[in-house]
């Protein structure tokens, strides 16, 4: 029946569907009792396998395979240290992405409000928007008096661009027949503001955030791979520097895990803020 | 007769009203339509077009706020010197080092070296791209395609997805022969999995009726695909190639610095490790600039590509 029911709706829907807020109990329940978890279950349970196979086949020599890092993997968690690089990263991704947030907010409505500063500072954010963050890293170093400000000034570089950009692209979606309908009711700039180009650009905002926030992730790790003491991203240089793959997999899962997660409720923040954008 | 041609000879009348009438809904007057040919004239015309370009006041707030930016940083580096602003290079000391035929720290516009660099990452990151694209595009339909597929393979797809590539970095380095595999091999990671979602978001993004005719017009399964799956899911592709485009600048960048010995990220770095600060910014802005050539590139052969569609979509 479940099947029947996915068929007849359109496929982009049932993607967003996803994430929407069903009861959780009946959402597990649909999702037992449907070929589709037990299809994806097969699928990686061979990848594992196949995985698992070319290492006892001799393949594979440097990587270890999944049974080995079942084992392994427990061992580095159990390292003295593995939370608090959670900590350390955390705090330099929270860091940069709030400063970003808030003034690629502050900004882009800003520029949405008033052409003559949009025209005058966007093409120079455009002229410096396809420099990688990375490429930032040695004048940050350079400039900032700690490591730790390095890093987080590169992981705002990151996330600035993007969130801006989509503030900006959520003032202009806004239909402009909103706009004159407020003014032609006698609404003042400021009511326009929070009536019309808040809850306009709201949506868009988040689209925007959800991506800068993985972003961060990325850029904060390599940052610590080259210039941190501590953190995720240097817990997995480090353990390349000792040959270590065990600590190799595992920071590669916590990053993993700690980008999906903090994307995960980005979005989840952004369904409440938006409630009335169903789908 | 397949449905972007009919799409094709209906498209130009929409977009030249959209142009001129913006949103509001009640059609061309006499004056617009009046609008609409002066338009159209000046964006034939070549000359027009560069006129109109020096004449608006866009481009002159536009150089405002670039000189405005070239003139703080000069005051900030050169003049006034404030603590640690002076540790930055000035954009005199850039501009003379880039331009110098003998430049003091080896790289300007004038040394095979700077050639060097831009080809290696150039080649790299064109490499990666093309693997990523070719492996991407096929996945991506095959997923959007068959159902079954899609539910055995893309909870692999996911499991992978959310590593950022360069936390693959080490792991690259230790298993892949050599620094040049492993850095390409970074550099495609993000690209692929930016171009496979994208493009299975294309597929799906297809309207169904599309289907259902082609079911009741008799077509085949190959028909399907390279009528309608294809064209269907190209702007998708696009926007899926763009970012795919973007997120391989910015790996390779991260790959080089961290494990390369040539190309522009390497440059970066070794000049940050030789205290030679103009060369910091000087790869800097080739990097912008040969990431902006390049998705404005990618962007331009998909509206050239996609002149059917009414308008194209972009993210990030």
């Amino acid at each position: 029946m479940t099947t029947r029911n996915e068929k007849a709706e359109p496929r982009l829907a049932l993607w967003r569907r996803r994430f929407s807020s069903e009861p959780r109990l009946a959402l597990w329940r649909r999702r037992f009792s449907s070929p589709v978890f037990w299809q994806g279950l097969a699928g990686i349970v061979t990848f594992f396998a196949v995985w698992q196979v070319a290492r006892w086949l001799g393949w594979m020599v440097v990587i270890p395979s999944p049974l080995e890092l079942a084992v392994g993997v427990p061992e580095e968690i159990a390292r003295t240290g593995y939370w608090q690089n959670w900590l350390d990263s955390s705090r330099r991704v929270f860091a940069g992405f709030a400063v970003a947030a808030v003034s690629g907010i502050v900004v882009g409505a800003m520029m949405g409000m008033s052409h003559r500063l949009r025209a005058s500072i966007f093409p120079l954010f455009e002229v410096m928007r396809p420099i990688p963050p990375l490429a930032w890293l040695p004048l940050a170093i350079l400039f900032w008096p700690t490591s730790e400000l390095t890093m987080v000034f590169l992981t705002f570089i990151g996330a600035f661009f993007p969130i801006l950009l989509n503030v900006l692209a959520g003032i202009d979606k806004i239909d402009p027949r909103y706009t004159q309908a407020a003014l032609s009711l006698g609404s003042s700039r400021g009511a326009l503001f929070r009536r019309v180009m808040v809850p306009g650009a709201l949506p868009s905002l988040f689209t925007g955030l959800t991506i800068a926030i993985g972003i961060t992730w990325e850029v904060v790790i390599a940052a610590e791979m080259a210039s941190g003491t501590n953190g995720l991203g240097y817990m997995t240089w480090d353990s390349y520097m000792t040959h270590s793959m065990d600590g190799i997999v595992l920071g590669m899962l916590s990053i993993g895990l700690a980008g999906m997660a903090s994307s995960w409720v980005m979005r989840l923040i952004g369904q409440r803020a938006t409630p009335w954008r169903q789908r | 007769m397949s449905i972007p041609q009919t799409l094709k000879s209906v498209a130009p009348k929409e977009r030249g009203l959209k142009i001129s009438s913006g949103n509001s809904s009640d059609g061309a007057d006499e004056r617009e339509t009046a609008l609409i040919e002066a338009y159209r004239r000046a964006r034939r015309s070549g000359t027009g077009r560069a006129e109109r370009l020096f004449r608006s006041t866009d481009l002159r707030y536009a150089a405002l706020g670039i000189i405005c930016f070239l003139l703080a940083w000069h005051l900030l580096t050169d003049v006034l010197t404030i603590p640690r602003f002076n540790f930055l290079p000035s954009p005199a000391s850039i501009l003379r080092e880039w331009t110098s035929t003998d430049p003091k720290y080896g790289v300007s516009i004038f040394t095979p070296i700077y050639y060097e660099h831009i080809l290696i990452s150039i080649h790299r990151v064109l490499l990666s791209f093309f693997i990523a694209v070719a492996a991407g595009v096929p996945l991506g339909i095959l997923l959007g395609w068959n159902r079954t597929f899609y539910n055995v393979v893309f909870p692999i797809v996911e499991l992978l997805r959310p590593i950022p590539p360069l936390a693959w970095v080490p792991f690259a380095v230790l298993i892949l022969p050599g620094v040049e595999s492993s850095v390409i091999f970074v550099t495609m990671l993000a690209a692929f999995f930016a171009t496979v979602l994208n493009t299975l978001l294309g597929v799906w993004s297809i309207n169904d009726d599309y289907f259902r005719a082609a079911h009741c017009l008799g077509y085949r399964r190959l028909d399907v695909l390279i009528r309608i799956i294809i064209p269907g899911a190209m702007p998708f592709v696009f926007t899926g190639l763009q970012i795919a485009m973007g997120v391989s600048w910015f790996s390779l960048v991260g790959g080089e610095m961290i494990a390369g010995r040539s190309g522009l990220g390497f440059l970066i770095f070794d000049a940050y490790m030789q205290v030679a600060l103009p060369n910091i910014v000087i790869g800097m802005i080739t990097l912008g600039l040969l990431g902006y050539i390049s998705s404005a590139g990618i962007r331009r052969v998909g509206s050239w590509l996609m002149s059917w569609q009414e308008k194209g979509r972009a993210e990030r």
